[in-house]
């Protein structure tokens, strides 16, 4: 069986690149091996579109896909609160993972488009681990987020939280 | 009236910044970024939440309720929130931001209403008093040491800290004693003096408090047999003393002439950083006198190790003195002066003690 599905199939950015991979790759995605199993061989002859990603992002996030090509599948319902609640990332995609905002959220919304969650988990422990330990301050300043309040809505949170100041 | 409101609430939300307008965030889903928030800790979510009004409307007041069921989560918010507020700290004792202007609520200075905080409850608790110096409070070293990073001037900070001589009649000597705090490379410094002097000529044997507790490792010990300091053996703490070293002793009956003098030297606590000396002299009127100072680094707040080192007993042995800079506490704490142990002794009463030789006897275990 493994020997069947080591054939290439080609992946079309929604820039116009088309990019060769092993089906075997391209089939972290749940939405190209949902796909393949659909359509067939027909899938194969000719270049699957992937509108919502560009070239750059596509070639990482096939980066990643071939690293984790051997990797088992998720369960489809491992949401567990002790999954959830860890931000460690292995060396690898820690690494992987390094990249400027603009594409490290560009790869969140590829693999949610792609239905790739193990990616998308990485994804969202990076982002994680980036608010983890920071003030608001801090954590407006790292994602360039613009401190919208009033200072009427600022004494609403303060009358709100009234618990936390000095009597 | 209602339509008036309308409208401002309208044109407010008309001239609002878009606070995601640049932010990669802003492109991100909902449901992504309920992804995201699972990953974080409540106190991390909370802060989150409270980062701009968009984001507050989406993931709602959820965050900021959860922390009420968690002490410690929810002294982690009040520590990153208090982050963005200079003139305030987070009190994890108290589950409260403390405002430093208030920092004088967080000392028994004020005799007649003694403070209720559950951060100086904490402190009688720890015995912080006893193990540093009468008034110190964690909450103002905490303080202290936030005014110390943001380059602000802490000098009334330090002065909550420290006092300045305050004497004790006791029976048959008077004690007179002074703390003082300074901050040294981030680090907060403790100087502690004591001065006991006979008051009679009648008592021909040295008599004073009969324990002082030098460190929550090492003890003076004034009994019978003589004068004694004494290292408490960290392992045997709580079941026996019969381990405990004596590091010095000086028989009961000084035998010291009209202005002599016998000095403990440098002793190093080696389980904390504490370093200390003693002296005895006794005065052209042969009353004796005995000086006791010892300095402390306190580290860089509450949080620090070499703070909680100060109330552990099971601790790791350090390897020779507390060294700061490359040199002796104590050496960096007198910035160099000429340290005069007798400093705190008035003029008048000095001028009894000029002239005299002192002894330095040896430490018996190092």
């Amino acid at each position: 069986m493994a020997a069947e599905k080591s054939s290439i199939i080609t992946l079309q950015s929604n820039d116009g690149v088309s990019i060769d991979v092993d089906r075997q790759v391209a089939e972290r995605s749940m939405l190209i091996k949902n796909m393949m199993e659909d359509l067939g061989d027909e899938a194969i002859s000719t270049a699957v579109p992937i509108p919502n990603v560009n070239e750059s992002v596509l070639k990482k996030v096939i980066e990643w896909c071939e690293h984790h090509k051997n990797d088992p599948q998720p369960a489809q319902d491992d949401d567990s609160d002790s999954r959830k609640k860890t931000t460690d990332i292995e060396e690898w995609d820690q690494k992987f993972m390094q990249v400027d905002q603009e594409m490290l959220f560009e790869i969140i919304l590829a693999s949610n488009y792609l239905d790739i969650k193990p990616l998308l988990d990485v994804g969202c422990k990076t982002v994680a681990n980036m608010i983890k330990g920071k003030s608001p301050e801090e954590i407006r300043k790292t994602f360039n987020i613009t401190n919208d309040f009033t200072p009427e809505e600022e004494e609403q949170i303060r009358r709100e939280n009234e618990w936390a100041e000095d009597r | 009236m209602d339509y008036l409101k309308r409208l401002r609430s309208r044109l407010r939300e008309l001239q609002r910044p878009d606070a995601l307008g640049q932010a990669g965030l802003g492109t991100i889903p909902l449901e992504i970024l309920q992804q995201i928030i699972e990953h974080l800790p409540d106190s991390s979510a909370a802060a989150f939440s409270i980062c701009c009004i968009q984001i507050k409307r989406l993931v709602g007041d959820q965050y900021l309720e959860h922390l009420a069921g968690s002490p410690s989560s929810t002294a982690d918010f009040l520590s990153l929130v208090a982050v963005d507020l200079p003139s305030q700290i987070a009190c994890a004792s108290c589950q409260r931001l403390h405002k430093i202007k208030n920092a004088a609520r967080y000392t028994s200075r004020d005799t007649f209403r003694s403070p209720t905080s559950a951060c100086y409850l904490g402190d009688l608790a720890a015995e912080v008093p006893e193990l540093i110096s009468a008034h110190f409070s964690s909450t103002i070293f905490q303080m202290t040491m936030k005014r110390y990073q943001q380059g602000s001037q802490c000098t009334q900070l330090l002065n909550l800290l420290s006092y300045h001589t305050s004497t004790q009649r006791k029976d048959g000597y008077s004690k007179k004693s002074r703390a003082d705090c300074r901050i040294i490379r981030g680090l907060l410094a403790h100087r502690l003096q004591y001065v006991f002097l006979q008051d009679a000529l009648s008592i021909s044997s040295f008599t004073i408090d009969p324990r002082l507790e030098i460190c929550r490792h090492i003890s003076f010990i004034s009994n019978k047999s003589g004068v004694h300091i004494k290292i408490i053996t960290i392992s045997d703490y709580h079941l026996h003393r019969s381990g405990d070293k004596v590091v010095w002793s000086l028989r009961r009956n000084l035998n010291l002439q009209r202005g002599d003098g016998v000095s403990s030297g440098m002793i190093t606590c080696p389980y904390c950083c504490t370093e200390f000396q003693i002296d005895f002299k006794r005065d052209l009127k042969r009353r004796i006198a005995m000086f006791f100072t010892r300095w402390k680094l306190l580290g860089a707040g509450p949080d620090d190790e070499i703070w909680k080192q100060n109330f552990k007993d099971q601790i790791r042995v350090r390897q020779g003195t507390v060294q700061l800079q490359g040199r002796p506490l104590s050496s960096v704490f007198e910035e160099n002066e000429d340290f005069r142990f007798d400093s705190l002794l008035l003029s008048k009463e000095n001028k009894n003690f000029n002239g005299f030789k002192s002894q330095t006897l040896p430490i018996l275990y190092s």
